[in-house]
């Protein structure tokens, strides 16, 4: 008995391994958007099995491996093995992942079925949570004319990457952006949020109702490691790894109710919206005629200065007048377009007298007021005397140039096309490039014209060389003698031609006779050996005496004498 | 009278040979695809051209009306592989730059050099010119190099010196950057990827992890061939397995 129980203690005290199986499948999320994935953990405790997918039909399943987690607690052992799948939504709308079956030892166990809405209603302005946006616009009821702001605001409160940013279209407007992207740190409900912020100037084209459509953010979250149930999670950091999850925001669409301007418009309004003022100048106030002064307008202010256009300027008879291109000094800011417009006008009069050139109106509408204000220049008199000159035509003065440099408007797309379809038939011509040995052969038929080209060159040079001459001479002439009779007195006569020959051959001389003395001491001057010399001499003399003396040579004697001298022409001729 | 009706018909015979013909079928075939184009069906005009293109015409401006076509029928991909196979042939062509520039800003993936930049710089001929104005630059300068080498050691004059050397110069550069690109034209090949979107696996299965993911119009480098798959490398640290039926081999 007692060993019994001493037996169950031991059992007791042992850890107990948990034989309980129980499946479950777990998703990382319930809400998506179209093309976005949802990550799927079925996890068996207790054991190991097998999940079947294929009852999902409603997304496209990948798998991504297995799992495992083993934990000892309180002596007790729990053992889980985790199926990792990436689901990949087929359709919008209310998806299901059914009940899914997990065989687990010819057992079947099922797990819970799971709900997830695939939308296209992104998260939007409604924030906070870790990411949002906003956009606003300054004023939602302008008056046709008046620039407003919209600005765009991307608040996060976590790591992000490749944030792309899609601007609405402006329908309805004419828009710039600012260069300068603003970022500054903003607390929203306890919360400390990195603000971006864009803005663009709008103006609008004309009155009515308008919508400014969403503006859309492109972004991945950078995911921390508490979001990952994978015991490894905290390595990622150690290995530079970091998950990111693509996320699409989007602000809400903005009604703007442009209003029109008031109707009863002054007579000479210049169509500018905005604060603005207006300055003249005239450079010289006494002139002759046929002088020329210059009338300086400058219109400046803030709101559509870019669309000032000349003002009116109502002179008397008498003076005529020759305008310049308008200046612009204009830039943008938050506030808008803000700058000045010189206009520049030369005056020149045809009459002496005193002038009077009313004060010039800038009749604009205030924006702040909401009226219609008309701002004026003093008068100028003008006196001109007569003319010193007798009566010729008038040059033409243009007004000088002078201010600051032109801002110049980038030119920008207004449309998108492509150029169109070329419809010669020239687009049918095969003619593909060379293959590459008949490129090389190309590149090698120079180079062979070229060698040809040498190599008949010098042959030519050599034909026409004295030495060459007379070795071919001494060839030709031994070559007869081999073929003559040798009783024969022409064979004598060309046996001495040869050698003679071939000794100018070696002196470099052209010739027809020479004697044996002559021949030695020629040998000797070109460098030729004593020996040979005087063997060369010797066998001349020998010829010589056979040839002139007339005594017949035997078939022997003539043989040797016939082989002494080819052996000869070839020494000499070598 | 009876000697002018054979010189009439001789005329006749004379003229109709002579006289042009109404267009062989390839012209036919291709003005069928122009006026498909001018039309509006760009479809139709897309299936003209790519006959032309499978029958064996090898025309860069007939690859670009290709380009065009498939853009305007909302095909990126082809489209932009089309481009790009003009591109080796009429790279210099400005409406082929300009178009090929706009269908590049329709792409979803950044593009990424995968050259070095300062390589495009240094060796900008090798971009700006075709593949044969190369070849071709290369034969005449090296035939002139030799006629010019010829004449100088007839006429028994020395060569002058720094304009044979620059000419020798100017032939080597040539030469060798042929030599290079038909080394790159069986070395190297890219490709562009033609459906919508793709998916770039670690291994050849459809049940391989997902590496990253490809849309219509990404241009890249093609590194091994197994069955029906290609190894691809869009950076340098993205590689990975795609089916061939998902790229246009340019």
């Amino acid at each position: 008995m007692r060993h019994l129980i001493f037996s169950l203690l031991i059992l007791l005290c042992l850890p107990a391994p948990s034989f309980a199986q129980t499946v479950r499948a777990i998703v990382d999320r319930n809400q998506v958007n179209p093309g976005e994935t949802v990550s799927l953990r079925v996890v068996i405790d207790g054991g190991s099995g097998q999940v079947n997918t294929t009852g999902i039909k409603d997304f496209k399943v990948l798998s991504q491996g297995t799992s495992s987690k083993t934990q000892f607690i309180n002596g007790r052992t729990t053992r889980e093995l985790i199926y990792n799948f990436a689901l990949i939504p087929l359709k919008e709308g209310s998806l299901t992942i059914p009940a899914l079956p997990v065989e687990i030892d010819d057992a079947v166990f099922y797990t819970q079925k799971i709900s997830i809405k695939v939308t296209d209603a992104l998260q939007d302005d409604t924030g906070p949570g870790d990411v949002f946006v906003s956009a606003r616009v300054s004023d939602q009821q302008p008056f046709e004319g008046q620039q407003i702001q919209y600005i765009f605001r991307f608040h996060n409160a976590v790591e992000v990457a490749n944030a792309q940013f899609q601007k609405p279209d402006f329908k309805g407007f004419e828009s710039q952006e600012l260069k300068d992207r603003h970022s500054f740190r903003n607390i929203i409900k306890g919360r400390e949020y990195v603000v971006t912020e864009l803005v663009f100037i709008l103006i609008p084209d004309g009155p009515g109702k308008k919508t400014i459509d969403p503006a859309v953010l492109h972004c991945g979250i950078v995911q921390t490691s508490n979001d990952r149930g994978s015991p490894f999670s905290g390595m990622d950091t150690f290995f530079n790894r970091r998950q990111v999850r693509n996320r699409m925001f989007r602000t809400t669409p903005i009604p703007v109710d442009v209003r029109p301007l008031p109707l009863k418009k002054d007579a000479d309004f210049s169509g500018l919206v905005g604060t603005f003022d207006i300055l003249a100048n005239m450079d010289s106030n006494a002139l002759s005629v046929g002088d020329s002064a210059t009338l300086t307008v400058t219109v400046k202010g803030k709101g559509n200065i870019r669309d000032a256009g000349p003002p009116a300027i109502l002179l008397p008879e008498g003076l005529k007048t020759y305008t310049d291109n308008p200046e612009e000094a204009i830039q943008i800011g938050r506030e808008g377009f803000y700058g000045k417009k010189v206009f520049r006008t030369a005056i020149v009069p045809v009459n002496p007298g005193e002038f009077v050139i009313p004060g010039i109106r800038l009749t604009y509408f205030d924006i702040e007021t909401k009226a219609y204000a008309t701002k004026k220049t003093p008068p100028f008199t003008i006196t001109v005397r007569p003319s010193t000159e007798t009566e010729k035509d008038l040059d033409v003065y243009r007004a000088d140039k002078a201010g600051p440099d032109v801002f110049k408007k980038e030119v920008a797309f207004t449309g998108r096309d492509i150029l169109p379809l070329k419809e010669d038939l020239r687009a049918l011509e095969t003619d593909p490039p060379l293959t590459l040995w008949s490129f090389i052969l190309y590149l090698l038929l120079p180079l062979l014209g070229y060698g040809g080209i040498i190599l008949f060159y010098r042959s030519r040079e050599k034909d026409s060389n004295p030495s060459s001459i007379m070795a071919r001479r001494a060839k030709k002439a031994i070559s007869k003698a081999r073929k003559a009779n040798f009783s024969n007195d022409v064979s004598l006569s060309l046996l001495y031609k040869a050698l003679v020959a071939s000794i100018l051959s070696k002196a470099g001389v052209m010739g027809e006779a020479i004697t044996w003395s002559e021949a030695e001491k020629q040998l000797l001057a070109c460098g030729c050996a004593a020996e040979t010399a005087r063997s060369c001499a010797m066998l001349l003399e020998t010829i010589e005496s056979c040839n002139y003396s007339g005594g017949c040579l035997d078939h022997r004697a003539y043989a040797d004498l016939l082989k002494k001298t080819e052996q000869m022409v070839k020494e000499l001729c070598r | 009278m009876i000697m002018k009706k054979p010189f009439l018909m001789m005329l006749v015979l004379m003229v109709l040979s002579i006289a042009p013909a109404h267009g062989s079928p390839h012209a036919r075939l291709f003005l069928d695809g122009v006026a498909a184009y001018s039309s509006g069906e760009y479809k139709s005009a897309v299936s003209a051209f790519e006959t032309l293109a499978g029958k064996g015409v090898k025309n860069g401006e007939l690859f670009y009306n290709l380009g065009n076509a498939c853009l305007k029928d909302n095909r990126i991909g082809p489209a932009l592989l089309w481009y790009e196979r003009a591109m080796t042939l009429i790279p210099d062509d400005p409406d082929l730059k300009f178009n090929y520039d706009y269908a590049l800003t329709l792409t979803k993936d950044e593009k990424k050099e995968t050259e070095n930049p300062i390589v495009r710089i240094m060796f900008f001929w090798k971009y700006q010119l075709s593949y044969k104005t190369i070849q071709w630059t290369a034969i005449a300068l090296n035939a002139l190099l030799w006629i010019l080498v010829s004449v100088m050691i007839i006429m028994k004059k020395r060569p002058v010196r720094t304009p044979v050397l620059m000419l020798v110069a100017v032939a080597v550069v040539f030469t060798f950057t042929a030599l290079y690109n038909y080394y790159e034209a069986s070395n190297t090949q890219y490709a562009v990827v033609l459906p919508d979107r793709i998916s770039v696996r670690s291994g050849l299965s459809v049940e391989a992890t997902e590496l990253f993911v490809l849309h219509a119009g990404t241009k890249i480098r093609i590194e091994k061939e197994h069955q029906a798959h290609f190894r691809i490398r869009y950076t340098k640290d993205k590689i990975g397995w795609i089916a061939k039926s998902d790229v246009g081999v340019i």
